[in-house]
């Protein structure tokens, strides 16, 4: 961005290389399922001018954004990576496209991702997987699988994902980048396509903690159009990462590790948590009793708050119906989502799994007393390689970390700490609600400290 | 895989979450986690944007010489 700001390199030469390295890598990695060539272009003529003209751009000026196919941006298709969508194109840009625009990035295309988000492979778009580029043949994770790959290949600078029980961070950690999930409202979700709306949020993902934290501080902060987003002061986040963590105290539950089924994923952790002491970091433990029960709450809420989004997919306004032409998983949560909010099995389910995010997010806030921050693997195991068969309830596994995040409605940011057989591994940081800021100072402490040891 | 068969599993699928939390003796019940929920919008003038109108046109399955949107019923209503 210096680059670009200093006229070093312009945004058309940054647009034309991205588009050029796109092209060259995108049919072996199918991150980008539509390209915004034209838009791209002529905003970066737009912006070069600007800069010539010695106009004041903006904070993300001539940087390379990408979108989740899920998040609608005026004129490019709002797929969903379902054939239910394949025809609808975005009427409107969402809150958090406006303000990317309005801060001089370049929207340069929509990401693949699993079905309507509901996935965590990136396996089941209509439009097909994803690659893993950092472990090739892998899975890259999801949901938002295509923004993940997209970043960590270096086909763009920055993209924007969604994510409802870890579709940033599940990702970020199988391709070995930088994501966040935001507190819940802090972002607006205006033009995001819900899963469950009552646990979306959308969220950046970069290459390193200073782009995380830049587009962040781009895209959050109170929308008056939703009933959700919050009222608070926005954190200068840029501004204050790398200040040192010295004090700050690290939560550790013995269940991390107890359900942590690579162990070897354990060992990792605990040997970046061996170096946030070193920077001055202390470990406080904490008991969290319940994790375990976190995940069959948040799928029997999901699936009835699924149903209920998908109810206006009936074929009359984007021409499919939803249950005629969507892939396997969807059409389980669908079925199951109906199946929960019939009046008789209400109450043993739905209601049952709402009192349990009681439990959960209760049992959470409590270990804050204790604790700065929470830390953990980001998945209990390693991604499978394409063509394996996995049941639901193997692949709802990998959730098992991240589903807390959004019952609770906390922050979690996930920072890559090395690979296992070649297949990068995360470390998930959980932090108080509104504390993005303290994630960011442990992220960029540890990124620094690993980059300088390398 | 079948309607049919995904439906079964399912609710095996179900029966297996809802025995891990049966013995959660919470009442209270949580939706929204944010407990600081801007509940009205604050009301203003509306406003109509000019291109709204072509870009939900070029969208629709069909539309006639007088700009009216051509919709089929579905098979499954009525």
């Amino acid at each position: 961005m210096e680059q670009i700001k200093s006229r070093k390199l312009t945004a058309i030469e940054n647009t034309e290389a991205a588009l050029a390295r796109i092209k060259n890598l995108n049919p072996k990695i199918n991150a980008f399922i539509e390209l915004n060539e034209k838009g791209a272009l002529d905003t970066a003529k737009w912006i070069d001018e600007k800069i010539k003209q010695g106009k004041k751009v903006g904070k993300l000026a001539g940087l390379i954004v990408a979108v989740k196919s899920n998040i609608n941006v005026t004129g490019l298709h709002i797929t969903c990576a379902s054939k239910t969508l394949e025809d609808y194109v975005g009427t409107f840009d969402a809150a958090v496209v406006q303000r990317i625009k309005s801060e001089d990035g370049i929207i340069i295309g929509m990401t693949n991702m699993d079905e309507f988000a509901a996935g965590s492979s990136g396996e089941t778009s209509a439009w097909g997987p994803t690659d893993n580029p950092s472990a090739l043949g892998h899975i890259p994770g999801g949901s938002s699988s295509g923004s993940a790959a997209a970043v960590a290949v270096g086909i763009c600078d920055l993209a924007i994902g969604s994510d409802t029980g870890g579709s940033i961070r599940n990702p970020a950690s199988h391709c070995g980048i930088v994501g966040l999930k935001p507190t819940y409202g802090l972002v607006p979700r205006h033009g995001l396509i819900d899963l469950a709306m009552s646990l979306d949020q959308i969220g950046p993902m970069a290459r390193d903690v200073y782009g995380c934290a830049l587009l962040l501080e781009v895209i959050a902060g109170y929308n008056p159009r939703e009933c959700t987003t919050l009222k608070v002061d926005l954190k200068d986040f840029t501004k204050k990462v790398g200040a040192d963590i010295k004090g700050l105290k690290i939560g550790i539950a013995p269940q991390y590790e107890e359900v942590t089924v690579d162990k070897k994923i354990y060992q990792k952790i605990e040997r970046a948590i061996e170096i946030l002491k070193d920077l001055g970091a202390r470990v406080v433990q904490v008991n969290l009793p319940n994790l375990k029960r976190a995940l069959p709450a948040y799928y029997l809420i999901n699936y009835v708050e699924f149903f209920s989004a998908t109810r206006r997919f009936d074929g009359r306004r984007y021409g499919k119906r939803i249950e005629d032409v969507c892939g396997e998983e969807v059409l389980r949560r669908i079925l199951l989502g109906s199946y929960i909010s019939q009046k008789e099995y209400r109450g043993k389910y739905y209601h049952k799994a709402i009192k349990t995010r009681s439990v959960i997010k209760h049992e959470t806030l409590e270990a804050f007393k204790q604790a700065d921050v929470l830390i953990s693997p980001t998945v209990p195991k390693l991604p499978h390689k394409f063509g394996a068969k996995l049941t639901p309830f193997e692949m709802y596994g990998y959730d098992l970390f991240t589903v807390p995040t959004n019952l609770s409605g906390i922050c979690a940011g996930v920072v890559p700490v090395g690979k296992i057989d070649g297949i990068p591994i995360g470390l998930q940081i959980q932090g108080k609600p509104l504390d993005e800021l303290t994630i960011f100072k442990i992220m960029e402490a540890y990124e620094k400290s690993t980059r300088e040891l390398s | 895989m079948k309607r049919e068969e995904i439906e079964k599993r399912g609710e095996e699928l179900i029966k297996e979450f809802s025995e891990a939390i049966a013995d959660v003796k919470e009442e209270v019940e949580t939706y929204y986690v944010s407990e600081l929920v801007n509940v009205v919008r604050i009301d203003s003038e509306p406003v109509q944007k000019k291109d709204f109108k072509d870009k939900m046109l070029k969208i629709a399955p069909s539309v006639d010489e007088e700009g009216n949107i051509r919709v089929e019923i579905g098979k499954w209503v009525g």
